[in-house]
């Protein structure tokens, strides 16, 4: 077999899984979908509070793209701390598959799961609060949006390789990496709200760009952007670029660390 | 009584070991103070985007926001903490038959459990509103120290553990005979009673029926009593015409009744879990 048709069937064996799990535990399907409807309602409803309506479409499609960060950090990140506890991660390594198709695997069936997940909160928060999205361009929406997942999903094989080296910590790492990026991306406000330097600063992140793109796609004025729409796409391709790379690079060392160590199987750390 | 406080503060010990030996002690203080403030401060800003938008600044509604947020970071620890207990000492560690099989008293046990997370979310809460009586969020013109009513807060901090340790144990009896999932009903509660217990907004801005059921659910009526007794101010909405004593008599009376029905139910849980051998349990997914 050649290396691109294994890379490729690793992939998809990987992502099987996860899309498959969409209709096997039908409460997953439960929690993954009305369970963040009801924070997401809960911000709405503050801005109903103080009379502040447009910004309640901001917060259902900063619920929706929170689905994907919440999918980044505990399904790729942390997604090997948890085949080390079930004993898949040594296999995986023992395997002729490449790690690399392996994470990309993940980030596939992540994204059909978190599809589903992002979708319904959109869809209900429109509904729920009487909303209408009238982007300027569905093309372009549809390439930032790609963009946004590429740069994210390229983070999550960085932080996945990363994982690699962590114990028991991974969990409360993850956890801690959820309100900081919330408060930073701007997912319920504005980004520009935080003052000139901390957004900039905040624009490092990709679900920042990713979240500010969309907006101004879909807000036109009303999204009060960070940076111009053109600015925005390119950093996200040069994110998506540079994470895949580092992602790459970062694999390879971390697994041989890992190895020498003897971290790929010792479980409970 | 005394064993029962003994298997407590077991099972705090083993909580809190498990909270916070997992990193350095200034990693550990770090997720400890950063997370709760972060989580909150995504408040502040919706606060203030919503000010530059309407021109107008609401600091009263920021403050019974803020404190509602904070307040109500010891209902996720403490709901979550117990499900979260059962799950992993069952199918993560193995341990949940040995600990049932040993001679604590199971329910002190599990309570000690919830109560090192809740401490861990009280520090949380305490910095969170430390910081803001420091930032210039208003806070502090509406926090005056002489102004609290710290007998109302007592009663209302001691109700609330009350009603926590009940939420907690019905919640643990629900997970005891589920699979490993089950763990996200503490989760899902959790942001159910956070939309419906009205923790960042008033309630009058719900559904006229939500409004009714909100009313019912006891953590309604402790996150406003803490409110009223931390700041004199009552949300708008069902429970703006309750005197202070009403709320009190009414939070009291509904955390007993949740203690007894999550007791009960939780004993029963047991014996239910013991026939159908769920101590033993590896669902493994």
């Amino acid at each position: 077999m050649s290396g691109s048709a294994l890379f490729l069937r690793a992939m998809l064996a990987r992502a099987y899984p996860r899309v498959l799990g969409l209709v096997r535990e039908p409460t997953w399907m439960l929690q993954e979908t009305l369970l963040p409807m009801l924070s997401v309602a809960a911000y709405a409803l503050v801005y109903r509070t103080l009379n502040a309506p447009d910004y309640i479409a901001f917060v259902i499609l900063g619920g929706a793209m929170t689905a994907f960060w919440l999918n980044v950090l505990w399904a790729m990140a942390a997604q090997f701390f948890w085949e080390r506890d079930s004993g898949l991660l040594e296999l995986y390594v023992l395997s002729p598959a490449p790690m690399m198709a392996i994470l990309a695997g993940m980030a596939l069936g992540g994204i059909v799961m978190t599809f589903v997940r992002a979708a319904t909160i959109l869809v209900a928060g429109l509904l729920l609060f009487d909303l209408r999205l009238e982007p300027t361009s569905w093309l372009g929406l549809l390439g930032v949006f790609v963009l946004t997942l590429l740069a994210l999903y390229g983070l999550g094989m960085v932080f996945a390789s990363a994982f690699l080296m962590w114990g028991r910590e991974a969990w409360h790492l993850v956890n801690l990496m959820q309100e900081p990026v919330y408060l930073l991306s701007g997912i319920n406000y504005p980004v520009r709200t935080l003052g000139s330097v901390v957004a900039v600063i905040a624009a490092a992140l990709p679900l920042t760009l990713g979240v500010d793109a969309l907006r101004q796609l879909l807000f036109g004025a009303k999204a009060v952007g960070l940076l111009p729409l053109w600015a925005e796409v390119a950093l996200l391709a040069l994110a998506a670029l540079g994470f895949l790379l580092l992602a790459s690079w970062c694999l390879a060392v971390l697994e041989r660390r890992a190895r020498q160590e003897g971290r790929l199987a010792s479980r409970n750390q | 009584m005394t064993h029962f406080l003994r298997s407590l503060g077991q099972g705090f010990w083993l909580g809190w070991q498990i909270e916070s030996n997992w990193a350095r002690p200034w990693l550990f203080v770090l997720y400890t103070l950063v997370k709760p403030v972060t989580g909150t401060l995504v408040l502040v800003f919706m606060f203030r985007a919503a000010a530059q938008a309407t021109g107008t600044e609401q600091p009263e509604l920021l403050a019974f926001a803020y404190v509602g947020n904070a307040v109500y970071m010891l209902v996720a620890a403490i709901s979550s903490g117990m499900t979260t207990a059962v799950v992993q000492d069952r199918e993560s560690y193995g341990m949940l038959r040995y600990v049932r099989a040993s001679p604590v008293v199971f329910e002190g046990w599990l309570i000690g459990r919830a109560l090192a997370t809740g401490a861990r979310a009280g520090i949380g809460a305490v910095w969170t509103l430390a910081l803001g009586l420091l930032l210039p969020l208003g806070l502090r013109e509406l926090l005056d120290p002489a102004g609290i009513d710290w007998l109302g807060l007592a009663c209302a901090l001691a109700c609330g553990g009350v009603l926590l340790v009940g939420l907690g144990l019905l919640l643990a009896a629900a997970v005891l005979n589920m699979a490993r999932h089950g763990s996200f009903l503490g989760e899902g509660v959790g942001s159910a009673l956070y939309l419906l217990s009205g923790a960042i907004f008033p309630l009058a801005v719900l559904p006229g029926w939500l409004q009714g059921v909100a009313v019912t659910l006891p953590p309604t009526l402790w996150l406003e009593a803490v409110r009223r007794s931390l700041l004199g101010l009552a949300g708008a909405g069902p429970l703006a015409g309750w005197s202070d004593g009403a709320l009190q008599v009414a939070l009291a009376g509904a955390s007993a009744l949740l203690l007894v029905v999550g007791w009960s139910v939780f004993r029963c849980a047991d014996r239910r879990a013991r026939q159908r051998g769920r101590y033993d349990l590896t669902t493994g997914f």
